[in-house]
């Protein structure tokens, strides 16, 4: 044993630089898995996480106000699976005027302090306090559509006109719905402030909240509730898991590209330290032939090696998990604030010790291996050829230099990148692994902003919507037909639809010239607005359900209008934007045939290229007054700019990595070649001549990385986004690779190759000729 | 002085674990054209000091060494690597051989390395060389897979394609059994009876025979010369020289 020990403290002290690079690499390739697991754990749960830290309430109610007394509420509340309530909450539907924009808003009436359960995060400004008479606090969802900030103002509609009020914060109400049900923005003010705008209390919107000791159990409690009061006593309600689902959807974009991405540099890390763990070992190959010709065993030369490389591995895995929970708030607290979440990153111990675990466990499989084929090779071979004989084919490429001139250095250098197969396999694989996380960094971006650019790749299909209320759907639409800057309009209708397994989904009903609105197909065609009984689903619902074009759908719909199911039949599968894909389209006709009362309550709108909004809203004033009211659609694709940061974050550490490896792989090819340099100065090259050849030769791995890399990585990419499009509920990517910007990657790769083989070349070329032959 | 090779009053010391090691001290040596000179002395005399000096491999401390008129003394790193590649062949102890390269790749590779020669003509002196050294049929091999005595023949012929004005060997059969090395030694005969100037750096008597002149090395210092000496005589002024 103590020979062991002793030969393990001779090569860590004796071999700095290549321990220090070994370690150096595992630091980084630690830092990297704990960032990305890190990203992936927090971002994975943060809803679930803002929720809990919210104490959201699992069901909310809402009220039909004729049909229910302050008893029958506290009844609701006495449910035996109610653990905690908010208690009545009242509200009032209003108009919202800011600045020229007007909006239907629901006022809801709070305490000066925070409630206990279903509390709403400040994310901008603060929190009322007793002395906001006149202070609001407005929903953040709202704020981000309008660009709404602490210090507006807001002014609510009232029987005696607008009033404004202040604005002092923006509020996350983690219940708050978009999609399940339609809700109007919320707006929260103190009891005085509230009374004092809607003075009669018999024309307020009852609501409760309700923390279930069971959380899945909401819709059992819903059906408790609705026995327990009269028929129409619940107008509707809000269950938190649709609300989580469609909270979750803003973000899927991102997520899904971070998981891709975040899994691709989990593999890559993984390569790179087992890459060059193993090249250093078998670069000690001579070393291990003659432990063995001094009389060490096969396990104890893997034992000399598996201890030096676990201290190592120790060493960097610790430091690099330290630096990854110190770096991972750069970017993943803004990347949380954007999510509207806490900025507070959750360190899991389970998986740091995970991390390490797993980098530990890949240090030992990457030293074992090579030390016992080390110890299996024969000594005398090993003593003499090291590792591996050159190879004896000839070098194509070198052939290729020197026809075309190429100076003898060069073409030697060219030579030498595949004289030892094993070696220069090893520095190409770190060297594709950095350019294939640059690629994949590239495409997302692309992918990212082309979204950006054209919603209608993620199904945002129309420019704005306009509510109608208090007007008739013909009447609506004649307006909206001689609007100014309006190319297309849509008649929007919603339903629900259940089958007979009981999945439910929303369902759009849809009248008007789809062929404007540019629906992305995946499969099929669109439904023909005339036909009857047509269909065309989300990737999602066509995921969930097991459908593909062609087959029928059998559902019932809109419970209350029809009993007996309808069959509709699956023309097309189509992106589908909302609620992860699972959602249906049909003709308003279709939907008529099951629920003769169905009338849009919306009209999607297609602009103009250089439609003017104001000169629309004025026309709408002029003709409706308050009765249509436009939302332009803000993208719905969240803020990118964090995820890009994020993403170039984990990109260029893998990168570094890559270098690092590709620096030490040069370093040991050096070293392996020591007496051959000596020779090579003898023979007449020259200082700059030993650097020419030494660059050559990392150069030419550089190039071959690039043209291998950059289209292995768009397949890659494409590869992973498709699958994890299917999981997302997406369907496929556009990706249409920018091969001029692909270019950065390949001489990048060209650029690691060259610049890992900057500091070996110049110690080559200083070496002591005498001092090189002697050391041979 | 004059001569190919002039050395005059040199001294080089190294650093050896960071004390000073005085490798040569004041030592002055005249070689003609086509000389073929013997160094011979213990270990640690001096003597690969002095063929490195000759060869621009090193400079020295000290003094002046003067090679087919050129001062490499004063020269730089890289004019010293332009002369080797042009003045200077090398034959090594261990031979040297590039482990990637054929035979060929390896004898033409000087020739290739200073350009001055066209590729045609360079194949056809490596072919001359492989034929006088016996190797020919090894062209296509690598040096690993040759015999020990066949991989000096290569170095030989390697350090004879740019035709060297001087040809400098280090123990050259130091690491062969005596029929490779006597071979070696035969083929130097040969070269230096066609006008090669050779340098041999040799602690083995017999292979001193060869030499016309032997000149005797102790701590760093030429103590003395002799020509057309048997190896009795050399092996006698050898022990001598150990005994101080």
């Amino acid at each position: 044993m103590s020979a062991i020990l002793r030969k393990i403290k001779a090569d860590l002290l004796n071999r700095r630089l290549s321990a220090f690079l070994v370690t150096l690499t595992i630091f980084a390739s630690s830092a990297l898995l704990t960032l990305t697991a890190t990203t992936l754990s927090n971002m994975s749960g943060v809803y679930d996480r803002s929720f809990a830290e919210l104490n959201g309430a699992h069901l909310w109610l809402y009220f039909n106000r004729d049909q229910v007394s302050h008893s029958d509420v506290a009844r609701v509340e006495g449910l035996p699976d109610v653990v905690a309530s908010t208690g009545l909450q009242v509200s009032q539907v209003s108009r919202a005027e800011l600045g020229s924009d007007k909006m239907t808003i629901s006022l809801r009436q709070v305490g000066a302090q925070q409630p206990q359960v279903n509390a709403l995060r400040i994310t901008a400004g603060r929190y009322l306090s007793p002395d906001d008479e006149r202070g609001v606090l407005v929903d953040n969802h709202l704020a981000g559509q309008y660009n709404v900030r602490p210090g507006d103002t807001i002014s609510i509609s009232t029987a005696s006109g607008y009033k404004p009020l202040r604005v002092v914060g923006l509020a996350l109400n983690p219940t708050w719905d978009t999609y399940r049900v339609t809700q109007p923005a919320y707006l929260y003010a103190l009891d005085k402030t509230f009374q004092s705008l809607f003075p009669d209390s018999s024309a307020w919107d009852w609501s409760v909240g309700l923390r279930l000791a069971n959380p899945d159990a909401a819709s059992e409690t819903l059906a408790s509730a609705q026995a327990m009061l009269r028929s129409k006593a619940i107008q509707d309600h809000t269950d938190w898991r649709n609300v989580r689902d469609a909270y979750m959807f803003s973000a899927q974009l991102n997520l899904m590209f971070l998981v891709t991405f975040g899994l691709f540099a989990l593999a890559a890390a993984v390569l790179i330290m087992t890459n060059s763990i193993s090249g250093a070992v078998l670069a000690q190959f001579r070393d291990i032939g003659v432990l063995k010709a001094l009389g060490f065993t096969g396990r104890q030369v893997a034992a000399v090696y598996l201890g030096q490389n676990l201290i190592m591995g120790l060493v960097g895995s610790l430091l690099g998990i330290a630096a990854g929970v110190a770096l991972a708030p750069v970017p993943l607290n803004t990347l949380l604030r954007s999510l509207n979440a806490a900025p507070r990153l959750v360190f899991d111990p389970v998986l740091l010790g995970g991390v390490g675990f797993g980098v530990l466990l890949v240090v030992m499989v990457s030293t074992v291996w090579p030390a016992r084929r080390g110890a299996r090779v024969n000594t005398i071979q090993a003593i003499t050829i090291g590792y591996e004989l050159p190879s004896a084919k000839p070098s194509r490429l070198a052939a290729l230099a020197r026809a075309a001139r190429l100076p003898i250095p060069v073409v030697i250098g060219v030579k030498d990148a595949f004289a030892r197969r094993g070696r220069a396999a090893i520095t190409l694989i770190s060297l594709l692994v950095g350019v294939m996380s640059l690629v994949f960094s590239f495409e997302l971006n692309a992918a990212l902003d082309g979204y950006l650019r054209d919603p209608s790749l993620a199904g945002l299909v129309y420019d704005a919507w306009v509510s109608r209320e208090d007007m008739s759907d013909s009447a609506a639409r004649r307006i909206l037909a001689q609007a100014p800057g309006v190319k297309a309009v849509m008649a929007h209708a919603s339903a629900k639809a259940k089958t007979s397994d009981g999945k439910s989904f929303r369902v759009r009903a849809q009248e008007g010239d789809l062929t404007q609105f540019p629906y992305k197909l995946e499969a099929g065609r669109l439904i023909n607005p005339d036909a009857e009984g047509e269909a065309i689903i989300g990737v999602g619902l066509q995921t969930w359900l097991g459908l593909n074009v062609g087959d029928t759908l059998r559902v019932t719909v809109n419970d209350s209008a029809q009993r007996s199911p309808v069959e509709w039949q699956v023309v097309g599968v189509y992106r589908e934007p909302a609620d992860g894909g699972q959602m249906a389209m049909i003709s308003l006709r279709t939907l008529r045939r099951v629920d003769h009362t169905a009338e849009p309550d919306t009209y999607l709108i297609r602009l103009s290229p250089n439609a003017d909004l104001g000169l629309l809203r004025a026309y709408l004033k002029s003709r409706a007054g308050e009765s249509l009211i436009l939302a332009v659609v803000n993208t719905q694709l969240s803020d990118l700019l964090q995820f890009k940061l994020t993403m170039l974050t984990l990109s260029v550490t893998l990168s570094a990595i890559a270098l690092i490896s590709v620096f030490n792989s040069s370093v040991l090819n050096m070293r392996e070649r020591i007496g051959e340099v000596g020779t090579f100065k003898t023979l007449g090259m020259t200082p700059r001549q030993v650097v020419t050849m030494v660059l050559a030769s990392g150069g030419t791995l550089g190039v071959l990385a690039g043209v291998i890399g950059v289209p292995l990585g768009v397949v890659v990419v494409q590869v992973a986004l498709t699958e994890m499009g299917k999981l997302f509920g997406f369907g496929s990517f556009d990706m249409r690779p920018d091969w001029a910007a692909l270019l950065l990657p390949a001489l990048v790769a060209v650029g690691v190759g060259v610049l890992g083989s900057v500091v070996p070349g110049r110690w080559a070329a200083r070496l002591n000729v005498v001092e090189v032959l002697q050391y041979e | 002085m004059s001569g190919l090779i002039n050395v005059q009053d040199v001294h080089k010391t190294y650093a050896t674990g960071g004390r000073p090691f005085v490798a040569l001290r004041g030592v002055s040596l005249s070689i003609q054209p086509g000389e073929f000179v013997a160094i011979m002395g213990p270990s640690g005399s001096g003597k690969s000091t002095l063929l490195h000096l000759l060869g621009g491999l090193d400079r020295p401390a000290s003094g002046e060494v003067v090679v087919a008129g050129q001062p490499l003394h004063a020269m730089s790193e890289t004019q010293l690597a332009l002369f080797r590649r042009r003045h200077v062949g090398f034959v090594f102890q261990f031979f040297n051989l590039i482990t990637n390269l054929t035979v060929r790749d390896n004898i033409e590779l000087p020739a290739l390395l200073d350009g001055r020669v066209r590729g045609g003509e360079i194949s056809r002196r490596a072919d001359v060389l492989m034929d006088a050294l016996d190797i020919a049929t090894q062209a296509a091999k690598l040096p690993a897979q040759l015999s020990g005595g066949q991989r000096q023949r290569v170095a030989i012929a390697r350090a004879l394609i740019n035709r060297p004005d001087i040809l400098l060997a280090d123990e050259p059969t130091g690491n062969l059994d005596s029929a490779s090395g006597g071979e070696v030694l035969r083929q130097f005969k040969v070269l230096n009876t066609q006008g090669q100037t050779i340098v041999l750096v040799t602690h083995d008597p017999a292979a001193a025979t060869h030499a016309a002149r032997v000149v005797f090395i102790r701590d760093g210092q030429i103590t003395g010369e002799g020509a057309g000496l048997d190896a009795a005589q050399i092996a006698y002024r050898l022990s001598h020289i150990a005994d101080g």
